[in-house]
């Protein structure tokens, strides 16, 4: 029995690794630039046109790289903190960071910092300004050393509402080119010009993975009850500490690289409980991966639907995304622990 | 001895919940605390699990300061059967099997083949084999005593602590799982302490009884010792006889309800009036 | 927190940046290429802008275009170009796609895209914001020189700079009526100083109410109050259709304003106004000083 047990838990990574495969694949062959199917191949041996292989290698595929950090990184940190807060409900954005990132890349546009200090001022800024919405979180509801899980998403909540807040006072006494701008950032891209930056958000994305496996049996406890799980022997703060720190860097980062794209945090998670349980040794590399083919998949969307036209790859995201959650939860009747 | 409490002090914010309790629990006992509502038994359990840190006093293990032990290791120590229910969604097997994480190296989280064996001998001897592959949230309050009691099995502990297993049973599976605690204590020498609200159940299977009131140890001793009428009308502030089971010869509590306590002449007296 | 856990905090998050600011000096540029750029007049043109659009085809390169954005419809020839996306938005594989030598930019363009295809290796160029009639022909003229086009330019620009001052010459001597220029209704969008909009305002002879100094913002949001308080003579809506007769209707109620008593509320096509190339402007500028001093009008040579 166990051996069949295993089988199954196989045969569905499988299945979720073909599913990345083929999203990368079909980000790869589709788009505006009219690239035929047939020269694919050749292209990727080095054989096409210039401009084939620079709409290839240099458009589109660093479009999934990033798509694959970013969604992998915003799904484990929402599995991460689901488990951690026993609460569905909980999506990376709910402490705060995103709220934070827009305000830091709102002052950035507005002050024109990125003429002065150069294009990589922008998501700095916006690291910048997640990092201090997310320590004014973490500050306000730490008692004592204790990290008080409510008292974290009242705090987020709030602290996201008066960022956003913010964001529309600099939005409503800007210009127009930089209201453009903010706009625009807050909806969220994959156009990444700078292929450092898509190569740091790949490797903090799959570093915020390994680290997050340290503690995967961890949430499993927690999903006890923090009282149970420190009779197991959990360094229960220390473990929420740490956790609470690698979903901050991973989101914060992706949200300064990529904008706000909703939805990938909050529905991957739900939708992986389907296939793989609530044992977070596996469902924390399955919402990875869920969560890195799903952007990917996305973004294709975004881009194809209207040629030449582009959506907003968070429009996608919300209305697939919804839609998943709601499915996902309408079939999980056992729900995310209490 | 296992466990010393020295002149324990602590509580909450809003003030203390225990105060200078001072008592040694025996290496191979049955430790049953008992009190009224709020007379400071969790707060107790808690200072004994390292939920609470004392403002005053320390708690020995083995004649070592809890305070100084880290948590996992005071786990593979110490194991704690808390109330139910359960609601986590996972099979019961992958619950007990959590019972062997104190045991895990610092990045292991796999357990070895080893860590399966202890378990599945856990749940051999609490009779949780049967229902391995259900789910912890959908067994019935008996069985997830019995597998809570598996998972406390598979740390191995030298120490037991139960929380008002019996609060949400009934008859049978009260006396289920307190029959397969004693056992337990007989085979293993596992050292038991177990917060009742129950006193019949408390006399029946404790070697000692530890009586608590208002944050005090009013009386520590054999269940004959502590069951006298004028220490638990004095604690539980009502009217009580004192019998003894047919069949154990244990102490027995027995109430007397407002109807047999009316004089003959017809006025009511209550212990509250005296 | 124990203090040691502040640096525990804080040094990844500062290694992070730390690594950030060092990997930013590794700024690869594609091999890829796709397209040689050596100086020479470019064949094949990319506009991301209605204004660049018209400009190019006032120039007469329009067969150079080969892409535009999907609200560059003026001439309507425009129409049938290919198009590689939004004013702010753009394609990037798209225009890749069609092989540009040179692709022009608004200020509006989404940096991103702009970074991208220099990274690409394409020539981009791009056209800072136009506040005022001379920007916009100089603006115009360097267009020329980029397309080769250069006595073209130089003599269009003329032809509207005598247009321009010749409205001027009409409305020296005249009163100048306060004006409030409105672009958006909810909320209440105006043109300050730092607009061409302004521009026009000025040169047709009247005065933006909304001439703050100080105020560095191209438009800004105003309440009703105090527009009524100012009482300017002429309310102008740059609105399209149903919308800006609506906003007509709604300032009719204000009966206290002079605008509203002298019916001096006019509605004025968004197209025609905004987004304008010296001929463009110039064009506008005569409508506008007829509507602002009905008095002088003149009948007009040429549109």
């Amino acid at each position: 029995m166990r051996g069949n047990r295993f089988a199954g838990i196989l045969i569905r990574f499988a299945a979720l690794f073909a599913f990345c495969a083929s999203a990368a694949i079909i980000a790869l062959c589709v788009g505006s630039g009219d690239v035929p199917l047939s020269r694919i191949p050749a292209i990727l041996l080095g054989h096409g046109t210039a401009v084939e292989r620079a709409i290839l290698m240099d458009i589109r595929f660093p479009r999934i790289i990033l798509g694959l950090a970013v969604g992998g990184a915003l799904s484990l940190a929402g599995v991460i903190l689901q488990g951690m807060f026993r609460n569905p409900l909980v999506e990376p954005y709910t402490l705060g960071i995103s709220g934070g990132a827009a305000l830091g890349v709102c002052l950035n546009i507005v002050f024109h910092l990125a003429g002065r200090c150069g294009a990589l001022s922008l998501p700095v800024s916006g690291f910048i300004g997640a990092g201090a919405a997310v320590l004014s979180v973490y500050f306000l509801s730490t008692r004592k050393y204790v990290m008080n899980v409510r008292d974290l998403l009242l705090t987020g909540v709030m602290i996201s509402f008066i960022c956003s807040s913010l964001v529309m006072l600099v939005m409503a006494i800007s210009k127009t080119e930089d209201l453009h701008g903010i706009i625009f950032w807050t909806m969220g891209s994959l156009e990444e010009p700078d292929t450092a930056l898509v190569t740091l958000a790949l490797a903090v994305s799959l570093l915020a993975l390994a680290v997050s496996y340290v503690f995967s049996l961890d949430l499993n406890a927690l999903g006890l009850g923090e009282e149970d799980a420190r009779h197991l022997g959990v360094s229960v703060e220390n473990t929420k500490r740490i956790l609470f720190l690698i979903v901050s860097i991973a989101t914060g980062l992706s949200v300064s690289v990529s904008g706000v794209i909703g939805f990938v945090g909050l529905a991957v998670p739900h939708f992986m409980r389907l296939f793989f349980g609530n044992d977070h040794r596996m469902l924390l590399a399955a919402s990875w991966m869920c969560g890195g083919a799903f952007l990917v998949f996305c973004d294709t969307l975004a881009r194809t639907v209207i040629s030449p036209l582009e959506l907003p790859v968070g429009v996608i995201t919300g209305i697939l995304g919804g839609g998943i959650f709601v499915y996902a939860l309408g079939r999980n009747t056992t729900g995310a622990g209490k | 001895m296992m466990l010393s409490i020295q002149d324990l002090t602590c509580g909450y914010e809003s003030g203390f919940a225990v105060r200078d309790i001072n008592l040694t629990v025996k290496r191979g006992e049955i430790l049953g605390l008992i009190g009224p509502n709020g007379c400071g038994k969790t707060t107790l359990l808690r200072a004994i699990t390292g939920a609470l840190k004392p403002s005053k006093g320390r708690v020995l293990l083995e004649n070592t300061d809890l305070a100084s032990i880290e948590n996992k290791e005071r786990a593979r120590s110490i194991a704690v059967v808390s109330q139910g229910p359960q609601f986590a969604s996972m099979t019961v097997e992958e619950f007990v099997l959590l019972g062997r994480m104190p045991y895990f190296s610092r990045f292991q989280f796999l357990e070895s083949a080893k860590d399966r064996e202890i378990a599945n001998e856990a749940m051999t001897l609490t009779d949780s084999l049967r229902f391995r592959d259900h789910s912890i949230a959908r067994i019935s309050g008996g069985e997830q005593q019995l597998a809570m009691v598996a998972r406390a099995l598979a740390q191995q502990p030298k120490l037991l602590l139960l929380d008002e297993p019996t609060a949400h049973l009934d008859i049978t599976h009260q006396v289920g799982v307190l029959d397969l605690v004693r056992r337990l204590n007989r085979k293993f020498g596992l050292t038991v302490i177990i917060v009742l609200h129950d006193l019949n159940l408390a006399a029946e299977y404790c070697h000692r009884m530890a009586l608590l009131d208002a944050g005090n140890l009013r009386k520590i001793g054999t269940p004959e010792e502590v069951m006298d009428y004028r220490i638990i009308e004095e604690v539980y502030k009502t009217v009580v006889v004192i019998g003894k089971n047919p069949v154990s010869a244990r102490p027995h509590v027995m109430i007397v309800s407002e109807e047999t306590r009316m004089k003959p002449t017809g006025t009511i007296s209550t212990p509250m009036s005296s | 927190m124990k203090i040691y856990h502040i640096p525990a905090f804080v040094s990844p998050i500062a290694a992070l940046f730390v690594f950030v600011c060092l990997v930013s000096c590794d700024r690869k540029v594609s091999t890829n290429n796709p397209v040689a750029n050596d100086g020479a007049i470019p064949e094949r043109i990319v506009s991301l802008g209605p204004a660049i659009t018209e400009a190019l085809y006032l120039l007469g390169v329009q067969d150079k275009l080969v892409g535009c954005t999907v609200y560059c419809n003026r001439p309507a020839d425009a129409g049938r170009k290919e198009k590689v996306g939004t004013v702010v938005e753009m394609n990037v594989e798209k225009i890749t796609a069609l092989k540009p030598d040179l692709i022009l930019a608004t200020p509006l363009t989404a940096g991103k895209a702009v970074a991208k295809l220099r990274s690409l290796g394409m020539n981009v160029k791009s056209f800072g914001p136009a506040d005022n009639f001379d920007l916009i022909c100089e603006q115009f003229i360097e267009l020329g020189k980029l397309t080769g086009k250069e006595t073209e330019a130089v003599s269009l620009v003329a032809q509207a700079s005598n247009r321009v001052a010749a409205v001027a010459a009409r409305v020296t001597n005249t009163e100048k009526p306060g004006v409030f220029i409105q672009i958006g209704t909810k909320p209440l969008f105006a043109a300050n100083r730092k607009s061409f909009i302004n521009d026009y305002a000025i040169r047709a002879g009247g005065m933006n109410i909304a001439d703050q100094a100080g105020n560095d913002a191209e438009y800004g949001i105003y309440s009703r109050e105090w527009v009524v308080k100012k009482n300017p003579d002429v309310i102008l809506v740059v609105a399209m259709g149903v919308a800006g007769d609506a906003e007509k209707q709604t300032w009719e109620a204000y009966d206290t304003l002079n605008a509203v008593r002298n019916k001096r509320i006019h509605v004025i096509n968004s197209e025609d106004f905004c987004s304008p190339t010296p001929v463009g402007f110039a064009r506008a500028l005569e409508e506008l000083a007829a509507l602002l001093h009905p008095a002088t009008r003149e009948t007009e040579t040429g549109k």
